[in-house]
């Protein structure tokens, strides 16, 4: 009996290695930190995780079709800003995420147009866009951070919990599902991973790769904008400068991390929101160590490069050509 | 005749081309909007602000120029930058420090080419992460910012040497020995690995070495505008390099560089640099209100690289 | 095996910039055969393919199928008109599995959704009606050469066809390989499915073909049917004679030995390799596509590692190289593919050739540009380039001009051996005859060279000693002034063993 359950462990650990760290690690950070083990923190790392996952799991989209958006972090704060700024203004709740939403989709379809028909390549024509949509940001909310209180509906979106479930977990949990579902069930799902696999060959097969990418970087834009209405409810409000690029650090390394997570290898939406979690629970066990928040950054940029070199490694063992 | 259209026909073909009209184009605007725009006294001060910049921007095109990105030459600035305080805080003399600085950032450079080049690691995801490793090492060594520089440096940087503003100095040095090393065989094989790397292995070119020499040289630019900004600003800010990065590969990307590899030249991203340099300027001095100035900018700089890039497929490059 | 065609090309006519390519051709294949095409190189049998596939669109002709005339526009055609092609390189989707990338772009549906489980059933059937021992869930990305081209096979019966067209299918495929993919060839036959085969090898084509067409010079010269003819009678209507015209004269020269290869292996020469060549010598390397001869080259000049043997050049041996190594040992390559390996199309001709030619225009560490001009002007006088100067980017030049830049490249290096790798495709017949008289000159002054070729002509007017290449391996040997090409192409197509 033994046996069998050291064989299986070891199979385990072969097949999935980089779950195996994470597992340990995490066990490391419960034995060693009190603290981190907690109710209360856990849900907390849920909740900023939660955050994060939406805009990793934008980024995700975009690199799946073999793209890039530089802009999720830019977008994300923007629309912080703007569901703050409605809510404080008396709009409802729904109409200010949906409005939140809606300015991430119209700077997705931004990107979209620059990428796609005029032919910019994603890096330039993304950073172009959070250069834009960052000096909109300061002209919106002209450097001026937005205190919201007594919003309770408007709270309880991100801060509170239904049924002893944080409701961002279950919006987070939801919108997963669903692009998960999308991806593997539907064909425009297989067509995006094929768009991004090799767009000749999809091309010669009669797919619409314009349309897989169109899809992406909507969906990217929404993501972000919806990450951004949520965020002012979890911290009340918005602040007057956002850190457009420790998002990105997290959004690329929870994506790629994410991908080491499965046997093939692939981007998925389901091991980047582990990983975006996993990456939350870093933060938080090293801060929890007494480690400078300064260095955070500089530690998922390790991770990041951690992760292309196990992701890069596989595939050269299998004789495979990296395309990056 | 035929001659003029010939040397009109060379011209537009410079791959500069784009960058230098941009920037004649905002300096005439500007000096519409701005009062003594062409005094000297500010334009000896806003090229003493932009030098930092034009440091990063040699060192981004050459990496660029070799067929990869680096987007972590901001970091390494800042680094440079507390570092060199911090040195010269601690009492050590100046040369040493300088040489410390300037070894130090071609040891990030080196870093970053070994992980790209002999790993093959994407370049642009890669120098993202060493940029954020980069700042999380500038915050460590200088996690508020302070100190200060002897007296002596400020004026050494705003002052003239031989008639020109001191502060070139520290951008020309970069130019020149690219400028040199782009007459050597050396240059030419950096081109070739740059505009397609089977081709120039074959050719016999070793593009792993000459990779690696690019992002080494990167890092000595880095090091060189983190001598100049000390010396600019007499103070220590590990956040100073923050956006840097960006600007830079959005100057060489004004100033005709392709983003695939193998083409442009590092002048017009020392015009790019300028451009944008004059954008922030413009758009402070003019009645724009303050809130919407970074947006002017950004739209400003969009509209700068798309029109660039726009430029460069027209004169016959159909490159991606 | 009724006797009404299943597919008929009548008349078409294809042009390229004035030339004619393929000159009012016939073909057509008959229900559930084995029907071989065959021709030299530039005969126009991939060309008459490609109209078939939709890549290009006939001049002129009419294609019928199973007597109804359809038009071909698009790729999209001849797969709805039940024709479907197994190329030589497969375009697949490396991270999907093998049922995927079967079924990509035609997924079947249960309501909206992807019905895997049909996708996974249904590969699964086509991969056992082929007979091959692939799972449907191995990754595309793992697969061998050999796998890939049952992957591309898999894919075309998905659209069940009644014709599959095979592009040189055995090029790349080890001898048990072959033997997989005829057992293969004979399931489909047996299911009714016609396959039409384009290949150079003479045994398979016997072994397997019921009718064999051949198109020389753009033309359909005959339909042979296999059983009643032979490897001759092919051979013939290949080349339209059985003797060379301007043979080499009979080169006596016995200098000494400049480049040895004992006993290369490499992944792609799984056995070995070994000839030697002298000084002032032209070495031709002959052999028809897939025999072996760029896959030599390579190993010669290090892009492939050498896993056995060694190379002996100038009397110094190695036993691994790199490009650099070899160039700073005389040896010279001019490759095949000009545009992926020879030339830099954005720079200048004045660019190109100082490419590789740096050390010689070098002050100390600089170039000194004055004799970087005058060397490249020199260069281009003696090799006639016709050209607007210099600094014209080599992109505007015509090809014969664009492998000139080429050869002026290497030359200036003065090499020991120069490596030519089909010189002259492309290449108009003004040009083509410059050439051979620079390969002769530069012969003559003490240059050995390695000139490869797949034209018989070609090879017997410049070469004085001839190597023949077939399943990559050299297979036979031919002294200066040969004249029967007849024996050259029954060695090179495996009829007969070596000379």
């Amino acid at each position: 009996m033994l046996n069998v359950l050291i064989t299986a462990a070891r199979n385990f650990v072969k097949n999935y290695f980089v779950a195996t760290i994470m597992i340990a690690t995490l066990a490391v950070f419960c034995l060693t930190c009190p603290n981190f083990f907690s109710i209360n923190n856990l849900l907390d790392i849920t909740k900023q995780g939660g955050l994060l996952s939406l805009l990793a799991l934008a980024m995700t989209m975009v690199l799946i079709v073999g793209g890039m958006d530089m802009s999720v972090g830019a977008i994300y704060d923007i629309c912080t800003n703007f569901c703050a700024g409605m809510v404080i203004s008396g709009y409802g709740v729904f109409l200010s995420v949906a409005v939140s939403v809606a300015a991430g989709l119209g700077f997705g379809i931004f990107n979209m147009v620059m990428i796609v028909f005029i032919r910019v390549p994603p890096f330039i024509a993304t950073v172009g866009t959070m250069f834009v949509v960052t000096g909109l940001t300061f002209a919106y909310n002209k450097g001026q951070s937005i205190l919201l209180s007594n919003q309770p509906l408007f709270f309880s979106l991100a801060q509170g919990a239904t049924l002893g479930i944080p409701n961002i977990a279950i919006i987070v949990a939801v919108i997963t599902v669903v692009i998960y579902i999308c991806l593997r069930r539907f064909r425009y799902g297989l067509y995006m991973y094929a768009t991004g696999g090799n767009s000749m060959a999809a091309k010669a097969a009669g797919i619409n790769t314009t349309l897989s990418q169109l899809i992406a970087y909507g969906m990217s834009g929404m993501l972000s904008g919806l990450g951004g209405a949520l965020a002012a409810s979890y911290i009340s409000g918005s602040f007057a400068l956002g850190s457009p690029f420790e998002f990105l650090i997290t959004a690329f390394a929870a994506a790629f991390l994410g991908s080491t997570l499965i046997r093939q290898g692939e981007l998925n939406p389901l091991g980047t929101v582990i990983a975006a979690l996993f990456i939350t629970s870093l933060n938080n066990a090293l801060t929890l160590y007494g480690v400078s928040f300064l260095i955070l950054p500089g530690m998922q940029g390790t991770v990041l490069i951690l992760a292309l070199v196990l992701g890069n490694w596989g595939k050269k063992q299998t004789g495979q050509m990296t395309i990056f | 005749m035929n001659r003029a259209r010939l040397l009109l026909g060379s011209l537009r073909k410079m791959s500069a081309m784009p960058a230098i009209l941009l920037f004649f184009a905002l300096l005439v605007a500007n000096s519409f909007i701005m009062a003594n725009s062409l005094s000297r006294s500010f334009l000896v001060s806003y090229l003493n602000n932009t030098t930092p910049v034009m440091c990063i921007a040699i060192g981004t095109s050459v990496v660029i120029i070799c067929g990869e990105i680096d987007i972590s030459l901001g970091a390494m600035l800042s680094v440079g930058n507390v570092l060199l305080i911090k040195l010269l805080g601690a009492g050590v003399p100046y040369q040493a420090a300088v040489v410390l600085v300037l070894a130090a950032s071609m040891a990030m450079g080196l870093l970053n080419g070994f992980l790209i080049a002999a790993m093959r690691g994407s370049s642009l995801l890669t120098t993202f992460a060493t940029s954020t490793i980069y700042s999380g090492l500038a915050l460590l060594i200088m996690p508020v910012p302070g100190g200060s520089v002897a007296r002596e440096m400020s004026r050494f940087y705003n002052g003239s040497l031989l008639g020109l503003p001191a502060a070139a100095l520290f951008f020309m040095i970069p130019y020149a020995i690219w400028k040199i090393y782009k007459r050597t065989t050396h240059g030419m094989r950096l081109y070739a690995a740059g505009y397609d790397r089977n081709k120039a292995y074959v050719s016999g070119v070793n593009v792993t070495g000459e990779k690696i020499f690019a992002f080494v040289f990167a890092g000595f630019c880095a090091g060189m505008g983190a001598l100049a900004i000390t010396s600019s600003l007499g103070a220590g800010d590990a956040l100073i390099g923050a956006a840097m990065s960006m600007m830079a590969i959005s100057a060489a990307v004004i100033g005709g560089v392709s983003l695939s590899g193998g083409y442009g030249d590092v002048t017009g991203s020392l015009f790019g640099s300028l451009f944008l340099g004059l954008i922030t300027v413009s758009v402070l001095s003019s009645n724009v209100s303050p809130f919407v100035q970074q947006l002017a900018s950004g739209l400003i700089l969009l509209f700068g690289m798309l029109g660039a890039m726009a430029f460069g497929m027209k004169s016959g490059k159909k490159r991606n | 095996m009724t006797d009404e065609p299943v597919l008929s090309m009548e008349g078409i006519v294809k042009g390229f910039g004035g030339i004619v390519v393929l000159d009012r051709v016939d073909f057509s294949v008959r229900r559930g055969e084995v029907h071989a095409l065959m021709g030299e190189n530039g005969a126009g049998k991939s060309t008459l393919m490609k109209i078939l596939a939709g890549i290009y669109h006939k001049d002129d002709g009419r294609i019928f199928v199973e007597g109804r005339e359809i038009n071909i526009k698009s790729p999209n055609d001849p797969i709805r008109a039940g024709i479907a092609f197994v190329h030589q390189h497969p375009n697949l989707v490396p991270m999907f599995d093998v049922a995927h990338n079967i079924f990509l772009g035609q997924e079947p549906l249960r309501g909206r959704r992807v019905d895997h489980k049909k996708i996974y059933a249904e590969a699964g059937k086509i991969l056992a009606a082929i007979g091959t021992a692939i799972s449907p869930h191995a990754l595309a990305r793992d697969l061998t050469v050999a796998e890939r081209q049952e992957l591309s096979i898999a894919r075309a019966l998905s659209f069940a066809p009644r014709v599959i067209a095979f592009d040189e299918p055995t090029a790349p495929l080890s001898f048990k390989e072959v033997e997989r993919l005829f057992e293969v060839i004979s399931r489909l036959t047996k299911n009714n499915v016609t396959v039409i085969y384009i290949s150079h090898r003479m045994d398979e084509i016997f072994r397997i073909s019921e009718r064999i067409t051949v198109l020389r010079n753009g033309k359909s010269i005959t339909t042979l049917t296999t059983k009643e003819t032979t490897p001759d009678e092919v051979i013939h209507a290949m080349l339209g004679s059985d003797i060379a015209f301007n043979p080499k004269s009979v080169y006596d020269e016995t200098g000494e030995t400049v480049l040895k290869v004992e006993g290369i292996v490499t992944k792609n020469l799984p056995q070995t390799i070994d000839f030697s060549l002298r000084r002032g010598e032209v070495l031709g390397l002959f052999g028809l596509v897939g025999a072996g001869r760029t896959e030599v080259v390579r190993a010669l000049f290090g892009v492939d590692r050498i896993n056995a043997g060694a190379l002996e050049v100038n009397d110094r041996r190695f036993g691994a190289v790199s490009p650099s190594l070899m160039m700073r040992n005389g040896v010279a390559l001019v490759p095949e593919d000009r545009h992926a390996l020879g030339l830099v199309m954005d720079m200048t001709i004045k660019e190109n050739i100082s490419l590789a030619n740096m050390n010689s225009f070098k002050l100390g560490p600089f170039i000194n540009h004055a004799r970087e001009r005058a060397a490249v002007r020199g260069l281009s006088h003696q090799l006639s380039i016709k050209s607007r100067g210099i600094n014209t980017p080599v992109s505007s030049l015509s090809g014969g001009n664009q492998q000139k830049v080429v050869l002026a490249k290497w030359l200036h290096r003065r090499p020991s051996v120069l490596i030519l790798d089909e010189p002259t495709v492309g290449v108009d017949v003004g040009a083509k005859g410059e050439i051979y008289n620079l390969v002769n000159s530069l012969a003559k002054s003490g240059v050995s060279v390695i000139f490869i070729s797949s034209e018989p002509e070609e090879i017997f007017r410049v070469a004085d000693r001839i190597l023949v290449m077939y399943r990559r391996r050299i297979v036979g040997e031919f002294q200066a002034g040969a004249t029967d090409i007849k024996k050259l192409m029954a060695i090179a197509t495996g009829v007969q063993a070596a000379s």
